[in-house]
């Protein structure tokens, strides 16, 4: 069965081309709407796997996205958000992240790399999370962090930075060109330096990284 | 000849006129105006042993209506005009009081009161005397032949050509009043514009201030509406670009033309991060969710390790959040670029109305307005148009400390 999304996105502009972007990959748009009031309406009628949500609708035209996201992953729970936006503010993110998993914060620019957005989308759908480039970096350059993160070497910081952005194992060895076994092996060190437990699967993994992240300072 | 003519007309003309007639019609008001001052004063001395401060109160509150009342006397008669004192309206019953001991206006106004009453009083009784006295004398040759002795001013067994005397006096004290009046009023007038009227300096700075808020308000305002234009215009529709871009990629089947797209998506992707950070410059779009949010964005995008503390218990206003944010993320952009800091701290406070920015790096130090390149001078521009202070404390070695202070209004 097709994956079901609802977007909500103020410029019509965007509205369409996404829509007519996840169509042509086999990703039912069962509603387009304008509005963060809108998408509530929608999200309770089509109950989607995935609702795309604009950080600045109106009236406000502020953070309506990131309320709505909110409220939607605390009342739909089945229901997985895909935030995005034309810049990146860590707090919003952070603010997302405190929901576990089934959340992704994206520049709209990434709909352009139609096949990394898709498959972020899938991860977010999928239970996982899904966290812009810039997300990271600005979670990873924070100095609550930096105890922890400076034992890190580069490869290890950069594999990480994939890891936050929500990839699995078999991505960030196609992304890095290494053989998965070495990945894991990467992986396995970064847990023990940070000291996250390692034997949880892919997702909450990910989680894990994240939250560590994400800890108030 | 003209000064002859003016000299001979001057006790018939309408200026002599009406300026007697305003020495008459403010002689009225000036008594308990008078009174009031007196009141005023006594009161004050009062204060100083504690008791009377309520009822000076009540007469400041008075004597700033002082110029009101007098303009409306001096326009009528004179055509004397002057502006009213712009009053800044402070709020709460305390700033009020407190406000009102420390007007200038209505201190000035009681200093007036003391002297118009002897003012007016001087110069109504010399030229109402001048004009009986002036006008008995001329005309005496007439009346000679009724009272011989003009009440006892002269002696009556002269025989009559020697009224003449008298008469020539009366013509002197005559054409003499007028200018004496003139010279009343213009002392006057010289302490109405004093002490009632708006020093103009102080009313040209005042415009000014008032200017300046305006324009940068407005500035701000154009800026903002520059960048929503780009946020939904013009990003939006290279996003769009972009994404049909992404769709032709996918359905063509010739590799050449597949690289073209491929290519073309890239500049497009490309010119999205260009337009992201000009629109950063313009306006931050952080900003429309708060400086702490904004502050915390920027601090989050920094290289360094930034600490940010905000303690602002309500917003500021548009322009002076704009340019915290604008010196904060200049002054840590000298801290990465300029000062080898491995670390910062943000920190913005309020004291008093005033907003505090202050920005520590542990770098080497050394930091000076003057250094090419550190973007001192523009943030010290740029805090200046807004009646503020750059304060810079750099020693050689570290670690540097720069502080912004900025009126909240």
């Amino acid at each position: 069965m097709n994956m079901r999304v609802v977007i909500a996105e103020d410029n019509p502009l965007l509205r369409d081309g996404i829509a007519l972007v996840l169509t042509d990959h086999d990703i039912d748009v069962v509603a387009a709407v304008s509005n963060a009031e809108d998408l509530l309406v929608a999200i309770e009628q089509h109950r989607p796997d995935v609702a795309i949500v604009d950080v600045r609708m109106p009236p406000t035209h502020t953070d309506e996205g990131i309320r709505a996201a909110l409220s939607i992953r605390s009342d739909f729970p089945d229901v997985s958000v895909l935030v995005f936006s034309q810049w990146i503010e860590l707090t919003y993110a952070r603010r997302l992240l405190e929901s576990p998993g089934k959340v992704g914060y994206l520049l709209k620019d990434r709909v352009i790399s139609t096949d990394a957005f898709i498959d972020a989308l899938h991860r977010v759908a999928d239970g996982g999370s899904a966290l812009d480039p810039e997300v990271v970096r600005q979670l990873l350059t924070r100095p609550a962090a930096d105890a922890g993160l400076r034992r890190l070497t580069a490869r290890e910081r950069s594999i990480l930075a994939l890891l936050a952005e929500g990839l699995a194992n078999q991505a960030i060895a196609d992304r890095e060109h290494l053989a998965i076994r070495s990945v894991e092996k990467v992986i396995s060190s970064i847990f023990d330096k940070l000291d996250l437990p390692a034997d949880t699967g892919a997702h909450r993994r990910v989680l894990a990284v994240v939250r560590y992240l994400n800890a108030p300072g | 000849m003209n000064a002859i003519k003016r000299l001979l007309t001057a006790p018939f003309s309408a200026r002599t006129r009406r300026e007697y007639l305003y020495l008459w019609v403010t002689l009225l008001p000036s008594v308990p105006v008078f009174a009031l001052a007196l009141l005023g004063i006594l009161t004050t001395v009062l204060s100083l042993v504690g008791i009377g401060l309520p009822i000076l109160l009540m007469v400041l509150w008075l004597a700033r209506c002082v110029p009101k009342m007098f303009r409306l006397l001096a326009r009528a008669v004179l055509g004397w005009e002057w502006n009213d004192h712009d009053r800044r309206r402070e709020t709460g019953i305390v700033r009020r009081v407190v406000s009102l001991y420390a007007d200038g206006t209505a201190w000035k106004s009681v200093l007036y009161g003391i002297l118009k009453l002897p003012l007016t009083l001087v110069g109504v009784y010399l030229s109402t005397v001048a004009i009986v006295v002036g006008t008995l004398a001329v005309t005496f040759p007439v009346w000679w032949f009724v009272s011989r002795d003009a009440f006892g001013r002269f002696d009556s067994n002269q025989p009559w050509p020697h009224t003449w005397v008298l008469a020539v006096q009366g013509v002197v004290v005559l054409l003499a009043f007028p200018w004496l009046l003139r010279l009343a009023v213009a002392v006057d007038r010289a302490l109405v514009f004093a002490l009632l009227a708006p020093n103009l300096d102080r009313e040209r700075v005042a415009l000014l201030q008032s200017g300046r808020i305006a324009l940068t308000t407005a500035n701000e305002a154009s800026l903002r509406r520059i960048e929503r234009d780009l946020h939904d215009g013009t990003q939006a529709r290279l996003v769009a670009i972009g994404m049909t871009l992404a769709r032709l990629e996918h359905q063509v089947g010739d590799p050449g033309i597949a690289a073209m797209v491929t290519s073309a998506k890239t500049a497009v992707t490309d010119t999205l991060d260009e337009l992201r950070e000009i629109i950063r410059g313009l306006h931050p779009p952080a900003l429309d969710s708060g400086l702490d949010v904004a502050l915390t964005t920027l601090a989050a995008r920094s290289t360094l390790p930034v600490e940010v503390t905000y303690a602002l218990d309500s917003p500021p206003t548009e322009s002076i959040a704009t340019a915290v944010y604008f010196a904060a993320s200049e002054l840590l952009a000298n801290a990465t670029q300029h000062s080898n800091a491995t670390r910062a701290t943000v920190n913005a406070s309020r004291v008093c109305e005033v907003i505090v920015l202050s920005v520590t790096d542990n770098g080497h130090g050394g930091a000076q307005v003057s250094a090419v390149g550190s973007g001192l001078a523009g943030i010290r521009d740029r805090v200046q148009a807004l009646d503020g202070q750059l304060n810079i404390e750099s020693p050689r070695g570290g670690p540097t400390t720069i502080t912004v202070t900025l009126p909240n209004r």
